[in-house]
């Protein structure tokens, strides 16, 4: 039982990372971001979506590396 | 340019290379040691979804669009992030129950349907063509870039004749693969361990050769990403930074949809992620190893496209620039690692592709349909080789198909956009997978009008038009819509317009497709199959739930040979080692339905679930007949019959199996042996301490959940489980599931003992031993019967892993109610037989009295059921002895009542009445008369008739013994010589009968002879008549010099029979003759002078047995009792003294008028003798002889008391 709790637990946190992670890509967030410019030598669009898709990529390694 | 040999001796040898990793994954599988038991090669697999698409679309795409190939790796990233939700719930079914693709996975979750099977597979295979034919078309289109260089423009390059044609030969090449490493065998798990080792070591390939591409790219031929994209944007290259000119929001959000659903639904994912999964723990490492691995391989991919762009411009393919560029830098090595690259990437992709649709075919497709054709089909032959025959065909015919699309339809159009095609069509499958994972009210038919919309809306706003755009279909198809109706135009359905083709196209499919799905789901009502399977697969992560099971006459043997059909005999006896029940005794046993469904889960892993029902179906004997719906229907009514007829043969064989005996304990004990382990694991009886020492229980049922209670049978499937042992008192505490089962008179449910804690409270200690020992699951039943708690019965599971539900509940109220029934019979029973046990023992003599006329021994055996024979030894004045046996006829408390009533009967004749045997027995007979019309006027059916008796009477002085019998046997009698007869006592009626008159007969018996009494239990038995049974007690009896008790033991010795059903009574009596010195007779005149004498010479022989004490009293005694005669009697009168016991006075005459006692007045004469006879003597009394009568009068000799 107990085991299943916290399987519970670790599904509905990375539930939250996808839930957060999509929001991040879709407008309105994504349009503040859909301009002209560079940062770090890369187009602003480009390198926050990477970055997004990277702290994602991060928090399911944390989370998922954490439960055992 | 390079030479055309190079390029094709490089690719062979890397498919030389990919067949040695294959081979080498498999030998390791084979040794146990597997490689693909890993989680980062489980990651490294996933990532057979970069295709071609990815390797070389994905930079055409991002010159075309900036960032807006994105969302086909975002998508993939959010769902598995998801993952451990819902691809873990997919893993999880799929290995509980063998489900070996996404076909199979919708067929099973909505009742194991075949035509969801088939219609899955045909969808996959019409989706997912197009888009192996994609990979052959890089294939194809690369070959001819890197050995025509610089000749770039792609209509020039896709002109190839058919032989020249590299996508040709990689498509059989692949297909020789895929047969080999992808058909290899057919085994239950369906794992491809050499194909995934190969899968995971072309993704380290791709995405080694696509970094060096990119770092080539951006760091030698341009001074770093800040240059790239400096010069990109002075160049005006606005696309590359925006995403609203090219890709509209609503398209990107699309897309990431659907790149989410794609990760799960491609059939290749399916294969990878679900099938070829180990463990799924692996996925935890997955989940963002495999994001991290899609981010790696696309993060160049706009740098490049900008790259090829400021290089190419529109000069050549965009498609191509990953490759274009590193040749026209020079660097040929780097275009031919970025071509074996991009090889790696479509073989991948081709290979896993048609292993899972192969599976698909063969397995949900080609054999449901030649199973139900020709359902003989499965007892013939080695259907193995046809199951891995269909697939290998499958496997090149696929290929062939979309190597002839990619020749037909294909050339025109983007890498991209054939992707994202397939993409669609696999997402249709979506309703019912995540659907089926979540809600349980998804119906067959929900599902079946959902993925048909849905289809029929790709094809028609996806697929057609690309045959339009490739000239199959008049160009007017596309602007006007067909026959010019323009509402239907493809790509504007319903003057839908403003939406890219792939929007568009996701838009109406999705909403047919999940719009009928759930409509028709909920005017649905799913049968009962599709309801059982919906909780097996929404309620996976819970506590396993019981699958139906096959309830169907099978022999182990039968399902041998199936499997065997299908798996090859090493295969079957492996699946059948691995069944974890018990081993069928012999190939002829019937297998038990958990066996049935065993075989059936092993066969599903290898042709699917649908084929696995049906094969063993054909086996098991369901028939085939009419449509699928029919079939369904009867075999779900057939089911629950089957299931119903399971409960009656358990409560039939408990009707049968508990209360063989009358014992409380036994009944008990039987009870757990017939549950266990059918219905329960193990199964312990608690009795209520009153039941098990037979007194009656309170009736009043309050507070009974404090009553104490004694365990008395434990039971189960092993002996070492920690429940309380047999013979311990246990109480119940107050709120404990099992007190309130007792008070309510109700079966409790404790479905899951580990959420429990009241159950615990009966022993703490115990209880969560109980838990440790894997016991999960009880049922405490009452075991009541005519309102009154006899005890608890408590029903555990352990190995079964199903806990109790509410169909079991009321069996085990059930089974609980008939076993209750029965031990209240043996409680009664026992209580009632004990009631007759001691009222007959209280009834017999313990011991005999005490007398010196005969020396006796005697044996009472009573049998099971209490008897009604008696016996009696009775002392009788004048040194005699009578010797009673008797015999009632019948069993039970009547006959021992009865035999009370005459035993007493004939004491009140012998002792004060003194009567001679025949009188006795006439009395006797009239007493029994009465009885019986008692006890017919009483309403009372059974009547004493039919009882026997033997008297005799042995006079020790005489050494006569006068003998009269009603209807008994006559007693034997053992001369001191030892010869032995059987004495002939005058035939006379059983008692009761009335009408004829008993008749003695007398014997003189020698000193130390012996009389043996006995009834027809000793003699008569079912395996021995009375004859033999005589002829053997005349033989035993043969030995003169045994004492009564050494006889009787010899007798007992001799003759006992091992099963008693008739009670046994013996007496054996040896016979004393008193000398002349203890005998004093004078014959007296009727003279008064006479009577002076006769006190002379009775005080002389008293004086002589120093008697002197008595001289006076007995000189009294005498002389009265004579005058008594000469007054009143007549004939000759004797006097007679006996010196036994005690001192006798016996005075006879021939009168037969009886003296009487009389108190005489004051002024009366006479009167006063035999007052001051009563007065002196102990005991006096009259008899009656033939002649005449005889009064006496006995006194305590010192020393002795009166017998």
């Amino acid at each position: 039982m107990a085991e299943s709790r916290d399987d519970e637990q670790l599904g509905l946190r990375l539930a939250a990372v996808a839930a957060a992670g999509f929001v991040l890509i879709v407008p309105p967030f994504l349009a503040r971001f859909d301009r002209m410019g560079q940062v770090f030598g890369v187009p602003v669009l480009a390198a926050y979506l990477f970055l997004v898709w990277a702290i994602v990529i991060g928090l399911v390694a944390v989370i998922g590396g954490r439960s055992r | 340019m390079l030479q055309t040999w190079i390029v094709a001796a490089v690719s062979a040898g890397y498919l030389g290379l990919l067949f040695a990793v294959a081979f080498y994954g498999d030998r390791r599988a084979d040794s146990g040691r597997s490689i693909i038991n890993n989680a980062t090669v489980y990651a490294l697999s996933f990532g057979v979804y970069a295709t071609s698409w990815t390797y070389y679309g994905s930079v055409g795409w991002a010159a075309g669009a900036g960032v807006g190939f994105l969302p086909i790796y975002l998508g993939p990233t959010l769902m598995l992030a998801l993952g451990w939700l819902v691809l873990r719930r997919i893993i999880r079914i799929s290995h509980r129950h063998r489900i070996t693709s996404l076909a199979d996975f919708v067929s099973a979750r909505y009742g194991k349907s075949t035509a969801l099977g088939c219609l899955v597979t045909v969808i996959a295979v019409v989706g997912v063509v197009p888009y192996i034919s994609l990979q052959l078309k890089a294939v194809s289109i690369t070959f001819a870039v890197i050995r025509r260089y610089p000749v770039t423009s792609s209509p020039k390059l896709s002109h190839i004749p058919l032989l020249q044609d590299t996508g040709l030969y990689a498509a059989l090449v692949l297909a020789a693969f895929t047969i080999v490493f992808g058909t290899r065998h057919l085994d239950a798990t369906e794992r491809h361990e050499g194909m995934v080792a190969a899968i995971a070591f072309e993704s380290v390939v791709k995405l080694v050769a696509f970094l060096s591409a990119g770092i080539f790219v951006v760091f030698w031929m341009f001074g770093g990403l800040h240059d790239l994209f400096s010069r990109a944007e002075d160049a005006g290259l606005t696309t590359l930074f925006t995403l609203r000119e090219q890709t509209g929001y609503g398209t990107w959000v699309w897309l990431t949809v659907l790149s989410m659903l794609a990760i799960v639904l491609l059939p290749r994912q399916w294969q990878i992620s679900v099938v070829e999964n180990v463990d799924e723990r692996h996925l935890k490492r997955a989940m963002w190893l495999f994001p991290l691995y899609l981010l790696a391989i696309s993060v160049f991919a706009l740098p490049v496209a900008a790259a090829g762009l400021l290089r190419f411009g529109k000069a050549v393919d965009a498609d191509t620039y990953v490759l274009t560029l590193p040749m026209a830098g020079g660097q040929q090595a780097l275009a031919l690692l970025v071509f074996i690259g991009g090889l790696s990437a479509a073989t991948s992709m081709v290979i896993v592709e048609t292993t899972a649709l192969s599976t698909m075919v063969s397995n949900s497709l080609v054999m449901p349909l030649l199973l139900r054709s020709r359902s003989r089909l499965t007892h013939r032959g080695n259907l193995a080789g046809l199951v891995l025959g269909i697939r290998r065909a499958t496997i090149v015919l696929v290929l062939l198909l979309g190597y002839a699309y990619f020749r037909l339809a294909g050339e025109q159009t983007a890498l991209v956009s054939i992707g994202l095609v397939s993409f669609a069509a696999v997402a249709q499958f979506a309703p019912a997978v995540l659907g089926g994972l979540f809600w349980k009210g998804g119906t067959r038919r929900g599902v079946l009008v959902g993925l048909v919309a849905g289809f029929a809306v790709w094809a028609y706003t996806l697929v057609l038009p690309t045959f339009a755009d490739a000239g199959l279909l008049p160009a007017s198809f596309l602007r006007e819509g067909p026959l010019g109706m323009g509402p239907l135009r493809p790509r504007q359905l319903f003057g839908m317009a403003g939406m890219d083709p792939i929007s568009h196209a996701m838009f109406w499919s999705a909403l047919l497709n999940f719009g009928g799905y759930v409509a028709v789901s909920l005017v649905d009502r799913p049968n009962a199959a599709e309801r059982a399977q919906a909780e097996q697969f929404v309620d996976i992560l819970g506590e396993p739930v019981r699958e139906r099971r096959w309830q169907v006459r099978a022999t182990v043997g039968q399902l041998q040979t199936l499997l065997e059909r299908f798996l090859g005999r090493e295969g079957a006896l492996r699946a059948l080692r691995s069944y974890p029940g018990g081993r069928p005794d012999s190939l002829a046993a019937e297998a038990p339905p958990e066996l049935v469904h065993h075989a059936e889960a092993q066969l599903a892993g290898s042709v699917g679930t649908a084929s696995a029902r049906l094969a063993v179906a054909a086996v098991a004997g369901e028939e085939e007949l009419g449509t699928e719906e029919v079939m369904e229907m009867i075999g779900e009514a057939s089911q629950r019959v089957e299931l119903v007829r399971w409960r009656l043969k358990l409560l039939y064989d408990a009707t049968g199996g508990i209360g063989t005996t009358l014992d409380v304990t036994r009944t008990a004990e039987e009870l757990t042996q017939v549950a266990v382990p059918r219905f329960a694991d193990y199964v312990t009886v608690d009795l209520a301490e009153s039941v098990l020492s037979d007194a009656e229980p309170e009736i009043n049922g309050t507070g009974t959940g404090s009553q104490r209670m004694r365990r008395a049978a434990v039971s189960g499937i092993h002996d070492n489980a920690p429940f309380i042992p047999v013979g311990d008192l246990i109480t119940y505490g107050p709120s404990t599931p099992q007190a309130h089962s007792a008070e309510s008179g109700k079966a409790v449910l404790v479905p899951r003992l580990r959420d429990a804690t009241r159950w615990m409270e009966v022993s703490p200690v115990r209880g969560s031993r109980i838990i440790d020992y894997g016991i999960h699951s009880l049922i405490t039943a009452p075991l009541s019967a005519r309102g009154v708690l006899l005890g608890v019965v408590h029903f555990w599971r352990s190995e079964k892993p199903e806990p109790f539900d509410q169909d079991d509940l009321s069996l085990a109220a059930e089974l609980a109610t008939r076993a209750a029934v029965s031990l209240d019979n043996a409680r009664r029973y026992t209580r009632e037989h004990g009631l007759a046990v001691a009222l007959q023992r209280r009834l017999l003599p313990h011991t005999l009295p005490e007398q010196n006329a005969v020396e006796v021994a005697s044996r009472y055996l009573p049998a099971k059921a209490v008897g009604g024979d008696w016996f009696d030894v009775i002392p009788l004045p004048g040194a005699r002895v009578a010797l009673v046996m008797g015999d009632i006829v019948g069993h039970g408390l009547h006959a021992a009542a009865t035999m009370g009533q005459l035993r007493t009967a004939v004491h009140n004749f012998s002792t004060p009445l003194d009567l001679p045997p025949d009188e006795l027995l006439s009395h006797l007979d009239e007493l029994v008369t009465l009885i019986d019309k008692d006890a017919i006027a009483a309403g009372d059916r059974t009547t004493v008739t039919g009882a026997t008796c033997l008297y005799a009477v042995y006079d020790s002085v005489a050494g006569t013994c006068c003998i009269a019998g009603a209807g008994h046997l006559a007693p034997a009698l053992v001369h001191p010589d030892g010869t032995v007869e059987f004495v002939d006592v005058p035939s006379c009626l059983p008692l009761g009968i009335g009408g004829l008159p008993f008749e003695s007969t007398e014997l003189r018996l020698p000193e130390g002879s012996k009389l043996v009494l006995f009834t027809d239990g000793l003699v008569e038995r079912r395996d021995l008549d009375v004859d033999a049974g005589l002829r053997l007690l005349r033989e035993t009896l043969a030995h003169a010099d045994q004492s009564p008790e050494e006889t009787c033991d010899a007798v007992l010795g001799a003759l006992l029979p091992e099963h008693r059903s008739d009670d046994i009574a013996l007496l054996v009596a040896r016979t004393r003759v008193l000398g002349p010195g203890q005998v004093a007779e004078w014959d007296v005149e009727s003279d008064p002078a006479a009577v002076r004498r006769v006190r002379a010479a009775v005080s002389a022989r008293l004086m002589e047995w120093e008697l002197e004490d008595l001289v006076y009293t007995t000189e009294l005694i005498c002389s009265e009792l004579i005058t008594n005669a000469m007054r009143h009697a007549t004939g000759p009168i004797k006097a007679r003294l006996i010196r036994d016991r005690a001192l006798v006075c016996e005075v006879s005459d021939h009168s037969s008028t009886s003296p009487h006692l009389r108190y005489a007045a004051s002024t009366d004469e006479g009167g006063r003798g035999l007052f001051l006879v009563a007065q002196f003597a102990e005991r006096w009394g009259t008899r009656y002889t033939k002649d005449g009568k005889v009064i006496w009068a006995e006194q305590t000799t010192p020393g002795t008391l009166a017998g």
